[in-house]
């Protein structure tokens, strides 16, 4: 079942200040559809947690609507709503074994012991605990408790699943395999679920589109490809990945076509709306398109600043007084620069993105 | 006036709390049944003892003028303060010592030291003047058999000061060993490592962060001495009257309730303005944080001269502790007490025979208000910590103002609010159990909430978000998990119900009696051994009973823990 939010707003009191509020989320709309996977992405403070919490029901919303399908949710209680959580620090129940735990929701339920017991045991198998529904908690690694929580919370066939940052708490390898464990998951039940955190490559590897949020509003919506390559706002741009903002002037147009004057010389770039001429623009470069010493160079940049990373160099240039971030794949193959070198420096136009300067 | 917009968005949270509470309504139901409660039994109380005591014609504060006009009750008001800061002061000292020498110097015996601080807390409050009486009164141990004298002058300040130090010692010990223990040691450390002295470190670093605790252990002693009523009655003697003693002769000797109330009311006074500042300024300047695990301290915090002065301070305390109830158990067992230490069970058979309904009747009080006061204790700090609702501090508040009540106001309010209909419970065995539960609720209440605030309440909402409603959490989840809180909510319920005697006093009848009340009688007619025995045979009933209380409790939610009160 989907999720729809409707002029979503969530108001906190101001902890300074009775009278102010906070603006924790600003009236967000968004249509989540069965089965899809969204991430909301954002910096702290952006206010994706506390939409999470809304359709979770923790946080009553000062205004706006969460409809389940097509029935407004936004007056249940937790309790009374088809949704499960993965909480940040997996909130296992410390008093009950790894069993009681994964079957807490089914016993709610009034479903016979016999029954609760052989369905603990086949979802404990799929997220990989064969076996171990003895344990207790505290004798679980955090990845361990973290399947733990996961099965929890799906055992009870939810309509939404909902994770808030739940890899935050587990180390870099850990990470990487349980979000492709988690995304393996909800596609194995087709299950709808909305996903917050604020590392941008756990959303680009597990979401079908990623909300990106600041400040309580919604910068962009997209799939990670639109996201990463066609971002809509320099916000949305700086934060996924790494980004040079190019400066540039429009010189011409034709349909779907912009002639854009940049470090003194002009090339041709896609974009559907038109610009006026002589208006400025920002060129959205991401470092690994930047190409050093093409023979059709666009400009000449010096070397700042280099730092050998194994599989990748990362370069500092500076090309006409402004700054310029380049990361060059496979140096091993490619040779490695020096401080001072100068460098010619190329991309070609159809990896750019423009937004108004 | 509701439809500007500002009251309006002022009124949408509530109205919103209000909305999510009527989608529970087993939630909503058992709040207002849980106001009602207090409303009947702590506030009702509290109104008819003020109301009886400006109830007269005229000027209102006629009966106070007139009661104050007598220097014999103005020295009990100057009395009651001075016995509550003498108090205060010994038994906070006594108690940072101990609490010192167990947390921060390396000696053994140190459980001892823990279990020497739980026997004045399991026994009748008044123990230790009945204990005063046997050793130093008129037949004493140590005046009479020791140095031959008859008449030594032990009634007054200096045998209440005693009495009521050995009483509450233990309060500040166990509280400041809890501040001790939550001042990192790193801090000290640190202070050490840059070349503080061991005394520097104690007067800089552990000392001034101690304080609020040191504050907040006065004030709590000094409102429980000023509630004192057993020792002052026991030992004060007429030469050194006191308010809470005064306002019991007041109505029972001179049928005067008004007057009684008046007292009761002077009482109230201090006491409350005690709690308010413990609870409204001493706790919020704590530097320490109610939650963590005691850290290992160092153990190196004094020089070898002192380590051996402060160990056999804690020793004499000990020995001192043991022989106030040696001399109980020794009186129990003794034919005639100053003249023939022989052994006999006389005083048992005797005690038996006419105390046995008595403690049917104890036991019933007590075993209907432990679990009734165990669970309101740990439900109203669930509610309080993790419900949002209209009127939360309210009922934080008040639930928690009956431990600034002393008895004696509790007990005249008791009896004025509930002699007519529609609360007609005078000489019943309801009145008796509502007065322990609402009584000694704060302390389960107290414990809950420092328990719920080391729980992470995402394991709550985890079980709401799984379809669990607010009782399934509290039943399931919140209570297993605030067991050990639950468990000493439970002994120190039970506890009180056995030994407590200010408010009950007033409330006892022919049909519920109550051991305390029965050996004071003991106590007032002479009859020390039948006291001793009669003491004895209620400690033991409060031991067995914690054994079963933990049994229970580990039974229930499989968990095990430590023993804390």
């Amino acid at each position: 079942m989907g999720v729809t939010l409707k002029n979503l707003r969530k108001e906190f009191d101001s902890p300074d200040d009775r009278q102010a509020k906070v603006i924790a989320v600003d009236s967000i709309n968004l249509e989540i559809k069965e089965g899809e996977l969204v991430t909301l992405l954002g910096p702290s403070g952006c206010g994706k947690t506390t939409t999470l919490r809304m359709i979770a029901g923790f946080e009553i919303p000062t205004a706006g609507q969460v409809f389940l399908g097509d029935k407004d949710i936004t007056n249940l209680t937790p309790d009374q709503r088809d949704t499960s959580m993965v909480f940040q620090n997996y909130a296992i129940f410390p008093h009950m074994t790894v069993a009681d735990n994964v079957g807490f929701g089914l016993s709610l339920r009034k479903i016979p012991k016999a029954e609760i017991a052989q369905r603990v045991d086949s979802i404990l198998e799929l997220v990989g605990l064969a076996g171990l529904g003895k344990r207790m908690p505290d004798q679980l690694s955090g990845g361990q408790q973290q399947r733990v929580a996961l099965a929890r919370a799906i055992i009870t066939e939810p309509k939404v699943l909902l994770f808030d940052e739940p890899l935050s708490n587990l180390d870099a390898k850990l990470r990487e395999q349980m979000r492709l464990e988690i995304r393996r998951i909800q596609q194995h039940l087709g299950i709808t679920a909305v996903y917050v955190t604020h590392d941008q490559g756990e959303a680009m590897a597990i979401s079908d589109r990623i909300v990106v949020m600041n400040k309580g509003r919604i910068e962009q919506m997209g799939t990670p490809w639109e996201i990463y390559n066609r971002p809509r706002t320099s916000f949305v741009a700086d934060f996924i990945g790494q980004v040079n903002f190019v400066e540039a002037e429009v010189v011409g147009s034709a349909p779907g076509k912009l002639d854009v004057k940049v470090w003194g010389k002009v090339i041709t770039i896609d974009h559907e709306e038109n610009l006026p001429v002589g208006s400025l623009v920002s060129l959205v470069l991401r470092p690994e398109a930047v190409h050093l010493g093409e023979a059709q160079a666009y400009a000449t940049g010096v070397v700042n600043r280099v730092v050998y990373l194994g599989s990748v160099v990362e370069y500092d240039l500076i090309v006409q007084e402004t700054n310029l971030h380049a990361v060059v794949s496979s140096p091993i193959e490619k040779g490695i620069r020096s401080v001072g070198d100068e460098v010619g420096v190329y991309f070609a136009p159809q990896v750019v993105h423009v937004i108004p300067a | 006036m509701l439809s500007t917009p500002a009251a309006g968005r002022r009124l949408r949270p509530v109205m919103q709390d209000l909305g999510r509470l009527l989608r529970e309504p087993w939630l909503l139901i058992s709040i207002l049944l849980i106001f009602a409660m207090l409303g009947i039994f702590i506030i009702l109380p509290l109104i008819k003892v003020v109301d009886m005591s400006v109830a007269s014609d005229g000027s209102p504060f006629e009966i106070y003028t007139n009661l104050f006009k007598s220097w014999y009750m103005r020295r009990a008001f100057t009395n009651s303060l001075l016995m509550g800061a003498l108090s205060a002061l010994t038994s906070v000292v006594v108690g940072f010592i101990l609490a010192y020498t167990v947390t921060r110097v390396n000696i053994p015996f140190k459980r001892l030291i823990d279990m020497i601080a739980i026997i004045p807390i399991i026994s009748p409050p008044f123990v230790s003047s009945l204990s005063i009486l046997l050793l130093f009164g008129n037949n004493g141990l140590i005046t009479y058999n020791l140095f031959g004298i008859r008449n030594f002058p032990i009634y007054g300040i200096r045998g209440l000061l005693l009495a009521q130090t050995v009483t509450f010692f233990p309060v500040a010990y166990l509280s400041l060993k809890g501040v001790l223990e939550a001042i990192n040691p790193a801090l000290e450390d640190a202070a050490f490592d840059l070349g503080a002295s061991r005394w520097t470190v104690f007067r800089k670093i552990t000392l001034p962060l101690a304080v609020p605790g040191i504050a907040s252990a006065m004030l709590v002693v000094f409102i429980e001495s000023l509630a004192d009523f057993g020792n002052p009655l026991v030992l004060a003697g007429s030469a050194f009257p006191t308010l809470a003693v005064q306002a019991y002769l007041q109505i029972t000797g001179m049928y005067d309730l008004p007057g009684g109330a008046a007292l009761a009311v002077t009482l109230l006074i201090p006491s409350i303005t005690a709690f308010v500042l413990q609870k409204y300024w001493v706790s919020r300047k704590s530097y320490v944080t109610v939650s963590g695990k005691p850290t290992r301290s160092t153990v190196k915090a004094v020089g070898p001269v002192m380590r051996w002065v402060l160990f056999g301070f804690a020793m004499a305390i000990c020995v001192i502790v043991l022989g106030f109830y040696g001399v109980i158990v020794v009186g129990a067992f003794s034919k005639a007490w100053g003249f023939d230490y022989g052994f006999t069970l006389r005083n048992f058979t005797y005690v038996l025979d006419v105390g046995f309904e008595t403690i049917l009747d104890t036991l019933t009080v007590a075993v209907t208000s432990t679990p009734i006061s165990g669970l309101i204790g740990m439900f109203i700090a669930f509610l309080v910590v993790r419900k949002r609702f209209l009127g939360r501090s309210a009922m934080e508040f008040t639930s928690m103002l009956s431990f600034a009540l002393p008895g004696t106001v509790i007990g005249i309010g008791y009896i004025l609010a509930f002699n007519q209909r529609p609360f007609l419970l005078t000489g019943t065995l309801t009145i008796l159990v509502a007065n322990f539960v609402f009584r000694y609720v704060p302390v389960g209440i107290q414990n809950g909430i420092a328990a719920l605030h080391q729980i992470d309440p995402g394991i709550e909402e985890a079980a709401t978000n799984l379809g669990a409603n607010s009782q399934t959490v509290f039943r399931r989840i919140t209570l297993p998990l605030i067991s050990p809180a639950f468990f000493s909510g439970l002994v120190f319920a039970f506890v009180r119900a056995m030994t407590a005697i200010s408010a009950a006093i007033f409330l006892v009848s022919a049909d519920w009696n109550l051991m305390t009340v029965q050996i004071l009688n003991q106590v007032g007619s002479g009859r020390l051994g039948a006291a001793a025995a009669f003491s004895l045979l209620l400690v033991g009933i409060i031991v067995v009973a914690i054994i079963v209380i933990r049994l229970i409790v580990d039974r229930l939610f499989g968990v095990r823990f430590e023993t804390r009160f």
